[in-house]
């Protein structure tokens, strides 16, 4: 087999074990479910350009590009902020939401999740999706170590207050 | 500062329940090879453009810094010669009085003086370098056989490409002399190329002459 080919087929079996909780982790970090699959591919297709290096640690190398990825995507919207648009220059389009918006609008814990502070949100999806240990995640993170424990407690106990808070307002909706 | 085991477990698993049906699409990787061999053709075939722009450019450029006179330097051509000299010497009629040797005389070829097919330069310290064609010497019958342009004191040395002979007047000029390697003169037969200089030392003539005749 040509090295071309065993790079691809290597490749191809990382994608296969590791690129759901990958996407999962997008998901998480980003906003909507188109987003989370173009930051996916971007971070896979950095990773497949660096194969050689990457595969020595896929996941830790495809997790750190998919985090920056994510944090190319924020400074972009900081920079070209969409403009708000009023209820009657969108019209009926309104209602008009993609299934896979309306997918996502069941994950009340990604919702949650996505309220909390960056660095949080960042070191839970970290921690406790991707499965990454303290120091994984303070080298993948640019930060220290102690940084990911305090984030971590941090983001957890916030975590908890938001979903209550969640759980409130579902009920005053929905009494039964 | 403290994280429940609890809470963490309740996260885990919440995150597994809430995004079990969160999976990318079939023959994901299969997509991203092909982009990434469709962005390495671009790239290449990029780079070849970039590498036929700047061939483009690069052989014109060539082509005119080859053919273009240098601002900084003094040429002096005479039939198949070039001499390219350092930008402190200037072009000047020969024989010129800012171009005459000192003491009067310079090595010219003792059978045939030289003809208008000179060229010469001087610069401010009064280092001057003149061109000059002549024929070969041929030895006769009658005559002696030795060449009369070189005399005892002279000696052979190779100047660039060239072989010369080198030869001091005795009174302060010094010059080179390359046999036959050229048909000029406009008669089309083989001369001589001699290259007289005063107020220049050995070195330095032989330096820019090795340096400058093409």
């Amino acid at each position: 087999m040509s090295k071309a080919a065993d790079r691809a087929a290597e490749f191809t079996e990382f994608v296969e074990a590791g690129s759901a909780s990958l996407l999962r982790a997008a998901l998480v970090l980003l906003d909507t479910r188109e987003e989370a699959e173009d930051a996916l591919q971007l971070a896979l297709l950095r990773t497949f350009r660096r194969w050689d290096h990457a595969k020595q640690a896929p996941e830790a190398y495809s997790r750190t590009v998919l985090v920056n990825v994510c944090r190319e995507r924020w400074r972009h919207r900081k920079r070209h902020p969409e403009v708000p648009g009023t209820l009657s220059d969108i019209g009926p389009l309104a209602e008009v939401v993609s299934f896979a918006e309306a997918v996502d609008r069941r994950h009340v814990l990604v919702r949650v999740l996505r309220r909390l502070p960056t660095v949080q949100r960042e070191v839970l999806v970290f921690r406790y999706l991707l499965d990454a240990t303290v120091a994984e995640t303070a080298v993948a993170l640019g930060i220290a170590e102690g940084t990911v424990k305090s984030s971590a407690s941090r983001g957890l106990d916030q975590l908890r207050l938001l979903l209550a808070a969640e759980e409130r307002g579902v009920r005053r909706v929905d009494p039964s | 500062m403290s994280i429940h085991p609890e809470d963490e477990f309740s996260l885990r698993t919440g995150l597994e329940i809430e995004l079990d049906d969160v999976v990318p699409g079939d023959r994901l990787a299969d997509v991203i090879i092909t982009r990434y061999r469709r962005g390495r053709r671009r790239r290449v075939a990029g780079a070849i453009g970039l590498v036929m722009v700047f061939a483009g450019l690069g052989v014109p450029l060539g082509l005119g810094a080859s053919t273009a006179p240098d601002p900084g330097h003094t040429v002096l051509r005479l039939d198949a010669y070039t001499l390219t000299l350092p930008g402190q010497y200037q072009l000047v009629a020969a024989p010129s009085a800012s171009c005459r040797p000192r003491g009067g005389g310079t090595v010219t070829p003792t059978h045939q003086q030289p003809g208008p097919g000179m060229a010469a330069a001087a610069d401010q310290s009064g280092g001057c370098i003149v061109l000059m064609l002549t024929p070969p010497f041929r030895p006769t019958a009658s005559g002696s056989g030795a060449d009369p342009n070189i005399p005892p004191g002279a000696r052979g040395i190779g100047v660039g490409h060239y072989h010369a002979w080198l030869i001091p007047d005795g009174s302060g000029g010094i010059a080179l002399l390359i046999e036959g390697a050229t048909r000029g003169g406009g008669t089309g037969q083989i001369q001589d190329l001699v290259i007289n200089s005063t107020g220049l030392s050995q070195a330095a003539l032989v330096s820019a002459v090795s340096a400058g005749l093409s």
